[in-house]
């Protein structure tokens, strides 16, 4: 009798300790799974708050440039419609002023002259800073618009190079416009360059725009991020991009990498 | 044959598989630990002493793991922590087998302080990773390799507390509960380990397409 018991207790402590033993491998399995599924849903969370977070910082660049672009096309229509016209202005007052003159002094001729060269000259900008103008165009046809005009009237001989149709929105050519434009008057008020040469590439649905000087190179202190810099890195964020800075033996290289439209 | 030691056969084959994808490359310590174990618990046991073999073995598979959770945990203050902590249980191992028991003796107590740190150590992995803003545990052969390490030596620690209990071998069928629970283990252990191999494999193929 006493046998027995001692038999049935020992097999239901055996059980116990079976018992506990599975119970604690369930436990801990469950606690791992728990892990899982948490970490699972704070990576869940995480992805859609940075989703969020690009979505915002998307919308706010190009808010950023929309106001910019107003900006741009209110200046172009002051230039266009109120100093065109008040040089046109003066430019006809000149001329009146020869008709009483018996002769007329070469400085004064030459000085209708340059009134009509710089009217003709912010006519050109205005144009290039029109949105509406632009959106017309595309971006080569711009840059050879715009590489003419500085070619005429300044001391930098520009080059263009490359492809001659891009396969991007307007928008983007746009975007693009405006980060050569920065670029280009980067290297007009720093490099002291000779030349700038400005190429368009085609490479695996990419575009590869680059614009490079033969001047000073970068300094450390135009090294860091200027006004400028943070546009054009910007605007490539937005359009999907990459900018990078390089110095050269002889100046430094903007380099631009776009997705094409697929 | 039993399924535990098919499975150990299946990580150790999985090693070798995917052994050129093992990354970070200090998990490729793994493998030979794998080989070691199959050639231990196959023959071994056999021919030797199993107590004795499996004295000698757990020195080794314990020097692999410190080593292994040195380089999985790289805080410093972590890291000072395991070199005390593998002090500790060399040590212990030591004076155990030499003095408090012999060679041909189970060395359960300072095997279970060896549990103790290995559970800590995997705890604190999944500590670092819940730290984290963003982690993928399902690329992360470290977590599932801390899993293993986590539920084995857990299992583990809870048999060499049962084993070293005089009670507890008086009781009916008290080996059958305890090879069961060993196997167990065994079975989570080398299943979890297989599940890291084949993630590094993918993880490196990842890589590839991402390159």
């Amino acid at each position: 009798m006493f046998l027995q018991v001692q038999t049935g207790t020992g097999q239901i402590l055996t059980s116990v300790v079976a018992a506990a033993g599975f119970l604690l491998i369930i436990i801990a399995t469950l606690s791992v799974g728990q892990f899982i599924v948490n970490r699972q849903k704070r990576n869940k969370l995480y992805l859609q708050q940075e989703a969020m977070k690009v979505n915002f910082e998307k919308q706010l660049l190009q808010s950023r440039v929309e106001v910019q672009e107003a900006t741009l096309h209110t200046l172009s229509m002051e230039l266009h419609d109120n100093i065109n016209q008040l040089l046109s202005s003066a430019n006809y007052l000149l001329r009146s002023g020869f008709r009483e003159l018996e002769v007329v002094p070469s400085n004064l001729i030459e000085a209708g002259e340059t009134i009509v060269k710089a009217s003709s000259a912010i006519r050109t900008l205005s144009r290039s800073l029109n949105k509406e103008w632009l959106e017309k165009f595309d971006i080569i046809e711009k840059l050879e618009g715009e590489i003419d005009r500085m070619n005429r009237f300044g001391k930098i001989k520009f080059h263009l190079s490359g492809i001659d149709q891009v396969n991007l929105s307007n928008e983007k050519q746009l975007l693009l416009f405006r980060i050569i434009q920065e670029a280009i008057q980067n290297c007009t008020k720093h490099s002291k360059a000779a030349n700038i040469f400005i190429s368009l590439l085609k490479e695996d649905h990419n575009l590869i725009i680059t614009i490079a000087d033969d001047g000073i190179g970068i300094g450390p202190k135009l090294q860091k991020d200027g006004m400028g810099m943070m546009n054009m890195r910007q605007r490539t964020q937005l359009m999907g991009g990459s900018i990078e800075w390089n110095a050269k033996a002889k100046g430094c290289e903007v380099r631009l990498v776009l997705p094409e439209n697929q | 044959m039993e399924v535990s030691k098919i499975i150990e056969i299946i990580a150790f084959i999985t090693g070798i598989c995917v052994f050129h994808s093992i990354r970070p490359p200090f998990l490729k310590l793994l493998i030979p630990l794998l080989l070691v174990t199959i050639f231990v618990e196959n023959y071994l046991i056999i021919v030797f002493d199993a107590n004795f073999v499996y004295n000698i073995y757990s020195l080794i598979d314990m020097g692999v793991w410190f080593y292994l959770f040195y380089c999985i945990l790289t805080r410093k203050k972590i890291r000072v922590l395991i070199i005390i902590a593998a002090t500790i249980c060399f040590s212990y191992a030591l004076i155990e087998l030499l003095y408090l028991r012999s060679w041909t003796l189970w060395r359960a107590d300072s095997f279970r302080i060896y549990n103790l740190s290995i559970i800590l150590f995997a705890t604190l992995y999944f500590y670092e990773i819940n730290k984290k803003e963003y982690h993928n545990i399902f690329i992360d052969p470290l977590f599932w390799i801390s899993s293993a390490c986590f539920l084995f030596h857990l299992l583990f620690f809870f048999n060499n507390t049962i084993m070293g209990q005089l009670f507890f071998w008086k009781l009916s069928n008290a080996k059958i509960v305890f090879v069961i629970l060993q196997a167990t283990a065994n079975i989570v252990y080398y299943f979890l380990l297989c599940i890291g191999l084949i993630v590094c494999f993918y993880k490196s193929r990842l890589e590839q397409v991402k390159y």
